[in-house]
C-alpha cells in the first residue's frame, strides 16, 4: 500500500474506480485461488452445491461433499473442513439415520435389539434425510473455510448496500470477544462480592442475573456514546464514499457465475425430467 | 397498525448501534449458561431486550444474525436461524402491543412465545432433520416414543418441557433489564418509548394518590 494519498476517481454514487488507478487502495487478495474468489462468486458456489444436495438422492450428496473437500483442500484449508465436518455435521447425519432406522414405523423389520425395532422404512427416510443434511453442511463449512468477513462486507458495499448494513455485520464480529472479556471481570468482581458461581443448580442460577446484568445495562448505556462518536465521523453523511480497500470482481469471477447459473438450470431441469418420468 | 410496517423507520442509528451489542449478549449469554452449567440455552436474551425496545423488525434481524453468528462454529444450526428471527419479530410485536408492561400481560407475552416457539420447533425439526436431531429435547422426544407416545404428542411435550423455562427466565431477565434502564435511555428508542411512557404515567398516578389533598386544593 503506497502512502500517497490520491483518491481513486469516482464515476458514480456507490461505485468504485479500477484500484490500479490508484496506488492508495489496498486490494483485498489472500493470494490463493479459491479465497480470492469474489464473495459473491464464492456465495453462489455454495448455494448451487447445496442446492444439487438437496434436490438429488445420497449418491450426488457424496459427490457435493467430496466437491466441497477438494475446494477446501485447493483453499488450503481441508484440515479446518475436516474437524468441524466431522464434529457437527457428520455425528448429527449419523444420529439421524440411527433415529430414524428405530423410531419410523414401518412394516419391514430389519433387526429388534432390547426396547428398539429397526425398520427398512426408517432406514431408507433417514439416508434421504441425513443425506441432505450432509450435503447442505458440507456447503455452508466449505463457505465458512473461503470466505472472508472483511472482503464480503466491502463486497457488499461496492455493490451499493448500505453502509448501515455492513456496519452491523462488522461491528458484531468486533464486539463479541470485548463483551466475553467483559464478562470475565464481571464475574471476578461478583465473585469477590461473594456469589458463588461454583455451587448447586439454584445457587448458579441465581448467580446467572447479577452477570449478565450489569453487562447488558453497561452496553446499552454505551450505546449513545457510540452513536456520537459515528455522527461526529459523517456515518450518516450522504453522499459518495471513498473507500481505501477493495475488493475485486475479475471477468473470470463473472463466468464463473454464469457457468454455476446455467449449471443449475440444467440440474433443475434434470430433477424435473425425473420427477415427470 | 400501519407502523408496525414501516420497517425502514424501525432501523434509526441507536438500534443499528443496538444489534452487535444483542448479538454479543446471546452469545455471551449462552456461554454463561453453560459456564454455570445450567440446562438452559438462554441464548436469546440480546434479541428479546433489542425486540422490546427497537420492534419487531430490528428484533428479528437480531435473532437471524445470533443464528448465523453460531453456524459459524457449528453448521448444524443454521435453519434455527429462522425461528430465531420470527421469535424475534413475535416478541417485538408483543411489545409494541404493550404486552410487557404490567404482570399479567407479561405472564401471557410468555404463554405466547412458548407456543410460537415450540410450534416452529416441532415443524422445523420435521422440515429439515426429518424430526430428530442431537438436542436434548428432541432425544428426549425419542426415548418418550420408546415409551410408547405418538410421534407429534412426544415431539410437541419435549420442546415445551425444554421452552417453558428457557423462555420464562429470558423473558423476565429482558423485562428486568428493560426496568432498569434509564427512562432517558428508553425514550431514545422506537419500542422503548412504550415502556417510558408507561413509567411516567405510573409515576404521576402515584404521585397523585399520594398527596390527594394537594390534588384537590389547586383545582
Amino acid at each position: 500500500m503506497s502512502a500517497s494519498a490520491v483518491s481513486p476517481a469516482r464515476t458514480s454514487r456507490g461505485s468504485y474506480s479500477d484500484p490500479r488507478e490508484s496506488p492508495a487502495t489496498e486490494v483485498l487478495r489472500t493470494g490463493n485461488g479459491v479465497r480470492d474468489l469474489n464473495p459473491a462468486t464464492q456465495l453462489s458456489l455454495a448455494g448451487g452445491l447445496a442446492l444439487t444436495a438437496v434436490l438429488f438422492g445420497p449418491l450426488c450428496m457424496v459427490i457435493v461433499v467430496t466437491i466441497c473437500l477438494v475446494l477446501s483442500a485447493l483453499a488450503g484449508r481441508a484440515r479446518p473442513f475436516l474437524t468441524l465436518f466431522t464434529r457437527t455435521i457428520l455425528i448429527l447425519g449419523i444420529a439421524i439415520v440411527a433415529l430414524q432406522t428405530f423410531f419410523v414405523p414401518g412394516t419391514t423389520e430389519l433387526f429388534s435389539w432390547w426396547l428398539f425395532t429397526a425398520t427398512a422404512e426408517g432406514l431408507a427416510a433417514g439416508i434421504q434425510i441425513a443425506s441432505r443434511v450432509l450435503g447442505v453442511g458440507a456447503s455452508v463449512i466449505l463457505l465458512i473455510q473461503i470466505l472472508n468477513l472483511d472482503r464480503l462486507v466491502l463486497d457488499m458495499e461496492q455493490r451499493g448496500m448500505s453502509p448501515r448494513a455492513t456496519y452491523v455485520i462488522t461491528a458484531t464480529v468486533n464486539i463479541i470477544p470485548q463483551m466475553r472479556k467483559q464478562m470475565g471481570v464481571i464475574m471476578d468482581a461478583q465473585k469477590s462480592r461473594g456469589v458463588e458461581t461454583d455451587s448447586n443448580l439454584w445457587v448458579r442460577t441465581q448467580a446467572f442475573v447479577p452477570t449478565i446484568g450489569p453487562l447488558i445495562l453497561n452496553s446499552i448505556m454505551g450505546v449513545e456514546e457510540k452513536a456520537l462518536t459515528l455522527e461526529s465521523r459523517g456515518f450518516s453523511a450522504t453522499g459518495t464514499r471513498t473507500s481505501l480497500r477493495y475488493v475485486e470482481d475479475r471477468p473470470r469471477d463473472k463466468r464463473l457465475r454464469v457457468l454455476i447459473v446455467c449449471a443449475l438450470v440444467a440440474i433443475i431441469g434434470v430433477r424435473i425430467v425425473l420427477w415427470i418420468l | 397498525m400501519s407502523k408496525l410496517f414501516a420497517i425502514k423507520q424501525d432501523f434509526t442509528l441507536m438500534a443499528i448501534l443496538l444489534i452487535p451489542i444483542a448479538v454479543a449478549v446471546n452469545f455471551v449469554g449462552g456461554s454463561l449458561a453453560l459456564a454455570l452449567k445450567l440446562p438452559l440455552y438462554l441464548d436469546s436474551i440480546g434479541t428479546f431486550i433489542v425486540a422490546m425496545l427497537a420492534g419487531p423488525w430490528v428484533g428479528g434481524v437480531t435473532g437471524f444474525l445470533s443464528l448465523l453468528g453460531v453456524s459459524i462454529t457449528d453448521p448444524t444450526s443454521l435453519p434455527w436461524a429462522v425461528l430465531a428471527a420470527l421469535v424475534g419479530v413475535v416478541v417485538g410485536t408483543l411489545a409494541r402491543g404493550k404486552m410487557f408492561l404490567t404482570w399479567g400481560r407479561i405472564i401471557s407475552s410468555i404463554g405466547i412465545i412458548v407456543l410460537v416457539s415450540v410450534a416452529l420447533v416441532v415443524i422445523m425439526r420435521f422440515l429439515f432433520f426429518g424430526g430428530f436431531t442431537t438436542s436434548g429435547s428432541s432425544l428426549v422426544a425419542a426415548a418418550m416414543m420408546t415409551a410408547g407416545m405418538p410421534f407429534w404428542f412426544a415431539q410437541v411435550l419435549s420442546s415445551i418441557v425444554s421452552e417453558i423455562p428457557d423462555k420464562t427466565i429470558t423473558v423476565l431477565i429482558a423485562v428486568f433489564v428493560i426496568r432498569s434502564i434509564s427512562t432517558r435511555t428508553l425514550l431514545k428508542f422506537g419500542t422503548g418509548s412504550i415502556f417510558a411512557e408507561y413509567r411516567t404515567a405510573r409515576k404521576a398516578k402515584k404521585k397523585a394518590a399520594a398527596t390527594p389533598v394537594a390534588a384537590g386544593t389547586t383545582n
